[in-house]
């Protein structure tokens, strides 16, 4: 217990505390909107495929951008997007697409900000960019049942404002860091740096598909929604912050290997598939850290090309469904066992006090 | 038993195909813009690399 209290009051920890806040907000409001437009059959497919091409796609670009020009604070044009389009929509004075694609953009604006802030302040530590991320699994599933609701938007039009001050704190601490060199030292050293991160965007994709493609049977009343969402920002917290206690390499393998039969035996089971959720969500800390190893001095680039990875991965449940538990369960263990080895081969050895 | 599904249908890129369209070209010159700025930053960080090596 006292390694982890260590971890979680290490300094600047406090922007992964900030940036939880602001994406689980960005996600509730995106999300929220996503909800209302499931119930029109013309948005059903289309709606979602655009969110995640424009809000993660993106990212790389604006990343590129903030990187070569820090003093745009993509933070605050983040905050305009999105509550601009979130207002459009709601006031349903524009096309949905011209509102849907303004929010995402608000999005993406924001997760390269949050991206910025935690890689830079994180003085090569995994904790608190990983505990940014945990916040948007907190904010899916919170926007998705306030978006079922009756909720009048403008509740959250307040909520999206909220974030302001969060945004300005968070980029104080920002700009106190001088070196625009990051501090992260994971990656293999004797390997090319683009098969570094080919690699790892590969371990991306297959996260990213296998988030829908895990057997969840067990998976259908609110509350049991809840859990599932709340394992996978636990798992998302806790890679990053197992990372820093005891060694990138070792989490990496062991809570991917580790996940593999609680995912394949979960399907009925709840607390199993839970605990395979929350160990297979541990990677997604790891992996940015390990591009960000090899994009030292462009952490919103190296933070793009995770999303891209993510797209890429989500894109095929647009298109076919592996209807089988046994063909799922094949699908799942060749891939993983395929980013097992990715992870032994990209990762240095690990030393760590 | 078919363990593989199709869940596309054709109809949903005809109902909205103009959108479909636009994400898609958007995509594609972003995924082409990263791999450019991604190549970029790795030749810079060789050449800083070999700089460092000099000096040694």
């Amino acid at each position: 217990m006292g390694k982890i209290r260590s971890v979680l009051k290490m300094p600047s920890i406090i922007t992964g505390y900030l940036y939880f806040y602001i994406h689980f907000v960005v996600e509730v409001l995106c999300f929220f909107v996503l909800a209302r437009l499931a119930g029109d059959s013309t948005f059903l497919w289309m709606a979602p495929l655009l969110y995640d091409a424009l809000a993660f796609v993106p990212q790389a670009v604006i990343g590129y951008v903030s990187d070569k020009f820090p003093k745009i604070k993509m933070g605050y044009i983040g905050v305009i997007f999105l509550l601009t389009g979130f207002i459009l929509f709601g006031l349903g004075l524009v096309n949905t697409y011209i509102s849907l694609s303004i929010l995402c953009l608000g999005n993406a604006f924001l997760h390269i900000d949050g991206a910025e802030v935690t890689l830079r302040t994180s003085n090569g530590k995994l904790s608190h960019s990983a505990i940014f991320v945990s916040g948007g699994s907190f904010g899916v599933i919170t926007g998705k049942l306030l978006g079922t609701s009756n909720l009048s938007f403008w509740i959250l039009v307040v909520l999206g404002l909220s974030m302001i001050p969060f945004i300005i704190l968070a980029n104080m601490y920002k700009d106190d860091i001088k070196d625009d060199v990051l501090k992260f030292d994971y990656a293999n050293k004797k390997m090319n740096g683009g098969i570094i991160i080919l690699l790892a965007v590969f371990v991306v994709i297959v996260r990213g598909y296998m988030g829908y493609g895990i057997p969840t049977s067990w998976n259908k009343t609110v509350y049991q929604s809840i859990l599932l969402y709340c394992s996978m920002g636990l798992g998302k917290a806790l890679g990053g912050i197992l990372s820093d206690m005891y060694g990138v390499k070792k989490v990496a393998i062991l809570s991917s290997l580790l996940a593999l039969p609680f995912l394949l035996f979960g399907d009925n089971l709840m607390i199993v598939s839970l605990i395979g959720v929350l160990l297979f969500s541990m990677t997604m800390s790891i992996t940015l850290a390990l591009i960000a190893s090899v994009l030292k001095k462009a952490p919103g680039l190296a933070f793009g090309m995770t999303t891209i990875g993510l797209f890429i991965g989500t894109v095929p449940i647009f298109f076919f469904k592996l209807t089988t538990v046994v063909a799922n369960g094949i699908v799942i263990s060749i891939f993983t066992l395929l980013c097992v080895l990715i992870f032994k081969f990209i990762i240095k050895g690990d030393t760590y006090e | 038993m078919n363990s593989f599904r199709w869940v596309f249908n054709l109809r949903f890129i005809e109902q909205e195909f103009i959108p479909f369209i636009s994400v898609s070209i958007v995509v594609l010159i972003i995924l082409i813009l990263s791999f450019i700025f991604v190549k970029k930053e790795l030749k810079k960080n060789k050449i800083e690399e070999g700089k460092k090596n000099e000096k040694k």
